[in-house]
C-alpha cells in the first residue's frame, strides 16, 4: 500500500484541477463553414486542383498576383484563411518558407512533389553557420520549381487528384477521368519541350535566374543562370560579364517578357532570346496555357 | 418561555462543553461524507477525462506518468517521442493524431504544445481573440486568464527550467491573442502554443541577426567557405514578431523534435482495437496506454485507501459517540440538584425532562446543521480545498 501513495497523492492533485464553470461562445477554428475550399500555393497546384475538381468547392491561391508565390509570407488573416481549408497544397522541396512558422493542421497539407522527394535537387553554397554552445547549421535547401519538369508536374497532378479523392470519396470517379484528361495534356508538354529541347540543345543556353534546374535536368538542357530582371535593365558590368562568357550561339532564356530597352540591347549585341515562364502564379491565361506557348516559342528556335 | 429562558441561560453557563461536543460530533459525522463525496467527484471526472481520451501514446516507461501528463499536463518527467511518430500512427490508417509538448511552464501554469486539432478534439471554444496563427502566439485556457487577469494584447513569458543553467535558453515572450471559454477540465489552466513554437521554447528553434550583414561583423570569429562561426554574442530574439519572423528558423528536421505524448484519434472502434492491437505487438520504442484502465486502476488504489479510512472515522466516530454519551450522563448527574431545586419550585416532570433534553437536542441539531452546511460547501469546493491543502 505505501508504494501506491505517491499515486495517491498525485491522484489527490491532480483532482484539484477539475473545476471550472459554463459559458458557450464561438468554436476554436473553423469560424466560416459556409464555403468549402482548399488552398494551392502555386499557379501550377491551383490549376491542377481546378481542373480536377467540380465548381462546388472553390480552389483559393492566397498570392497576390504580383507577387512570387515562393517568396510570399502569409499574413494572421492568411493564415485563418490556411486553418480553414480542407486541404492545403503544398509544392514541395522547401516552396513554402512559411510553413514552419504558422499554425495549421498537419493532416490537411498535401506535399504533392513527396512522391518524387529523392529528384529534388539540392542547392549547392547555403551558407552555414554556428554560434553559442549549438553547432554548426545551416539554412540550405532545394530548388522548387519542380513543376517545370512535366514528369513531376504529373507526379504533382497524381498527388493532387489522390488528395481529393480521400477527402471526398464520392467525387473518384469525377476525379478519376479528370485525372487522366490532365495527365494527357501535361504529357503533350513534356512531349513538345522534348522535341524543342532537341533542337536546341547544342546552343549556349543562359537563364535569367536560377529556377529552371528541373527543367534543365528533364530535357538535357544545361546552362548559366542569372540573375536579372526582366523589367530592370542590367548594368554595363552585367553585360560585359554576359558577353565574357557566353559564345556568339547564345540563347537567352527569360522568366518573363523583358523590358523594351533589354531586348534592343539584347539585339544590337546579337543575342537571341526566348521567354520561359515558369508561370508560378496566377495569370491571365492558365498554366497549361501558358506552357503551351512556352513550348510553341521554344519550337520556333533552331 | 420561563423554559426557553432556563434552556439559553444553561448553554450560556456551559458553551465551552458544547462548543467542544458540537465541534467533535460535527467532524465525525462529517469527515466520512467528505471524502466519499471527493472521491466520488474525483473519481467521475478523472473517469470522464480519461474516457475522452481512450488512447495515448507515448515513451516506454510509467503508463500512470503518460496517462495524467497526458490528460492534466502535470507530468515533471521529461521523457519524449520523436515528432516522426505522428506521421507513423497516421500512416497506420486507423487513427489521426494529436501531438502534445507539455514540458515547459509560464510560472505553475504548463505550456501546452498541440495542434489545432486539439480544440476541436476537446470542443474548446475561444471566449475572446483568435487562434494561434504564426509562431510564437498564446492562447489562455480560462482559469489562467483569470487568475492572472491577462487577456489579448498581453504577453506570457516562460518559466526557465533551472535557475543555475546560465547557458541555457532565453525565456520566451509570447503575444496572447486568444482566451478560452471555461470548460471544466484541466484545459482551463493551461496556455496553449503551436508545438513548433514549444520547439523554439527549448532552443530548437531561434531567430537572431543575420550573420552575413556588416553589423554582425563583431560577432564573427572566423569564416570557412560556406560556414560562419560566430561567438555566443550573436543577438538572439526572446520574442517573435512580424519583423523578425523571417529570421527563426529550426536546427535539423521537425520529424527529430520531441513531443510528450499523442492522442490517437481512431476513426471508429475498429480502428481503435487494430491501432491497440497494432501499437502492443509490433511497437517496444513507444508505448500505448489505455486511459481508463490506468485511471480505474488508480482510482482502485484511491478507493481501498478511502475505504481504510473511512473505517477508521467510524471507529473515531464510534468511540465519540460513546464519549458523547457518557458526556451527557455524566451531565444528567450533575444536574440532579438542578432537577430538585426546579421541581420544588413547581415544574413539572415533562418540563424538567424537557429541560434536560435540551442540551442533547440544541448539541445534535447544531452538530446536524454544521455538518450538513460543511457536505455542501464539500461537494462544490472539497476538490479545490484538497488541492490547497496539498500544495501548501
Amino acid at each position: 500500500m505505501l508504494c501506491r501513495l505517491p499515486s495517491l497523492l498525485a491522484f489527490f492533485i491532480f483532482a484539484g484541477l477539475l473545476t471550472a464553470c459554463d459559458e458557450q461562445s464561438a468554436p476554436l477554428q473553423r469560424v466560416d463553414k459556409s464555403e468549402t475550399f482548399v488552398i494551392a500555393v502555386n499557379g501550377p497546384l491551383h490549376y491542377f486542383a481546378t481542373r480536377l475538381l467540380d465548381n462546388d468547392i472553390k480552389v483559393r491561391m492566397l498570392v497576390p498576383a504580383d507577387t512570387d508565390p515562393a517568396q510570399w509570407q502569409p499574413s494572421v488573416e492568411d493564415v485563418l484563411q490556411l486553418q480553414q481549408a480542407e486541404l492545403i497544397l503544398l509544392n514541395g522541396a522547401g516552396y513554402s518558407s512559411w510553413l514552419n512558422k504558422v499554425s495549421v493542421i498537419d493532416s490537411r497539407l498535401v506535399l504533392t512533389s513527396g512522391a518524387a522527394r529523392d529528384e529534388w535537387i539540392e542547392l549547392e553554397g547555403q551558407l552555414s553557420h554556428s554560434h553559442g554552445p549549438d553547432g554548426e547549421h545551416a539554412h540550405g535547401g532545394y530548388a522548387f520549381t519542380t513543376w517545370m519538369d512535366m514528369n513531376l508536374a504529373q507526379i504533382q497532378a497524381t498527388a493532387v487528384a489522390k488528395a481529393l479523392r480521400a477527402r471526398w470519396p464520392e467525387k473518384q470517379a469525377l476525379i478519376d477521368g479528370k485525372l487522366v484528361a490532365l495527365l494527357a495534356d501535361i504529357a503533350d508538354l513534356d512531349n513538345g519541350y522534348m522535341a524543342a529541347a532537341t533542337r536546341i540543345q547544342n546552343r549556349q543556353l543562359v537563364y535569367s535566374h536560377p529556377v529552371y534546374q528541373y527543367f534543365e535536368r528533364r530535357y538535357e538542357l544545361p546552362g548559366l543562370s542569372l540573375h536579372w530582371e526582366p523589367d530592370l535593365m542590367p548594368g554595363d558590368a552585367q553585360w560585359s560579364e554576359l558577353q565574357r562568357l557566353t559564345s556568339e550561339d547564345i540563347l537567352f532564356i527569360w522568366e518573363a517578357e523583358p523590358a523594351v530597352e533589354i531586348t534592343g540591347r539584347m539585339s544590337a549585341l546579337g543575342i537571341e532570346w526566348v521567354v520561359l515562364d515558369p508561370a508560378a502564379n496566377l495569370a491571365e491565361n492558365d498554366w497549361l496555357a501558358v506552357q503551351k506557348k512556352n513550348v510553341a516559342r521554344l519550337q520556333q528556335r533552331e | 418561555m420561563d423554559l426557553l429562558y432556563l434552556s439559553l441561560q444553561y448553554v450560556r453557563h456551559h458553551r465551552l462543553k458544547l462548543v467542544v461536543l458540537i465541534f467533535t460530533i460535527t467532524l465525525v459525522s462529517w469527515l466520512p461524507i467528505a471524502i466519499q463525496s471527493i472521491v466520488d467527484q474525483t473519481a467521475e471526472q478523472l473517469l470522464d477525462r480519461a474516457d475522452s481520451t481512450p488512447l495515448v501514446i507515448g515513451a516506454p516507461g510509467s503508463p500512470l506518468e503518460l496517462s495524467l501528463g497526458s490528460l492534466y499536463f502535470r507530468s515533471k518527467t521529461s521523457s519524449t517521442i520523436p515528432y516522426s511518430e505522428v506521421a507513423t500512427l497516421e500512416q497506420t490508417g486507423f487513427s489521426r493524431a494529436i501531438p502534445l509538448y507539455y514540458r515547459f511552464r509560464v510560472q505553475d501554469y504548463p505550456v501546452v504544445g498541440t495542434s489545432l486539432d486539439y480544440f476541436d478534439y476537446r470542443d474548446l471554444h475561444l471566449a475572446q481573440g483568435r487562434p494561434v496563427a504564426i509562431l510564437g502566439e498564446a492562447v489562455l485556457g480560462s482559469g489562467v486568464a483569470k487568475a492572472s487577469g491577462l487577456g489579448i494584447g498581453d504577453h506570457v513569458i516562460t518559466s526557465p527550467e533551472s535557475v543555475f543553467d546560465l547557458a541555457g535558453v532565453y525565456p520566451l515572450r509570447m503575444p496572447v491573442v486568444g482566451v478560452l471559454s471555461p470548460s471544466f477540465s484541466p484545459d482551463d489552466d493551461a496556455i496553449f502554443v503551436d508545438v513548433k513554437t514549444s520547439w523554439v521554447i527549448q532552443g530548437l528553434g531561434h531567430g537572431h541577426q543575420e550573420l552575413n550583414r556588416r553589423e554582425a561583423i563583431g560577432q564573427i570569429l572566423k569564416r570557412e567557405g560556406d560556414n560562419i562561426v560566430a561567438n555566443a554574442s550573436v543577438r538572439q530574439f526572446n520574442e517573435i514578431t512580424v519583423d523578425n519572423l523571417d529570421s527563426f528558423h529550426f536546427h535539423g528536421k521537425n520529424a527529430n523534435n520531441p513531443i510528450s505524448a499523442i492522442i490517437p484519434v481512431p476513426w471508429d472502434d475498429k480502428s481503435s482495437a487494430l491501432l491497440l492491437g497494432h501499437y502492443l505487438e509490433e511497437r517496444s520504442d513507444v508505448q500505448i496506454v489505455r486511459s481508463r484502465r490506468v485511471v480505474t486502476e488508480l482510482l482502485d488504489t484511491v478507493f481501498t485507501v478511502r475505504d481504510y479510512i473511512v473505517v477508521g472515522i467510524a471507529l473515531v466516530a464510534a468511540a465519540t459517540a460513546v464519549v458523547a454519551v457518557l458526556v451527557f450522563y455524566l451531565s444528567l448527574r450533575l444536574r440532579q440538584g438542578e432537577r430538585y431545586t426546579l421541581s420544588r419550585i413547581g415544574a413539572s416532570g415533562v418540563q424538567i425532562q424537557t429541560l434536560m433534553a435540551t442540551e442533547i437536542i440544541a448539541v445534535l441539531l447544531v452538530s446536524a446543521l454544521l455538518c450538513t452546511a460543511l457536505v455542501l460547501i464539500t461537494r462544490h469546493y472539497g476538490i479545490i480545498l484538497m488541492q490547497q491543502l496539498l500544495l501548501s
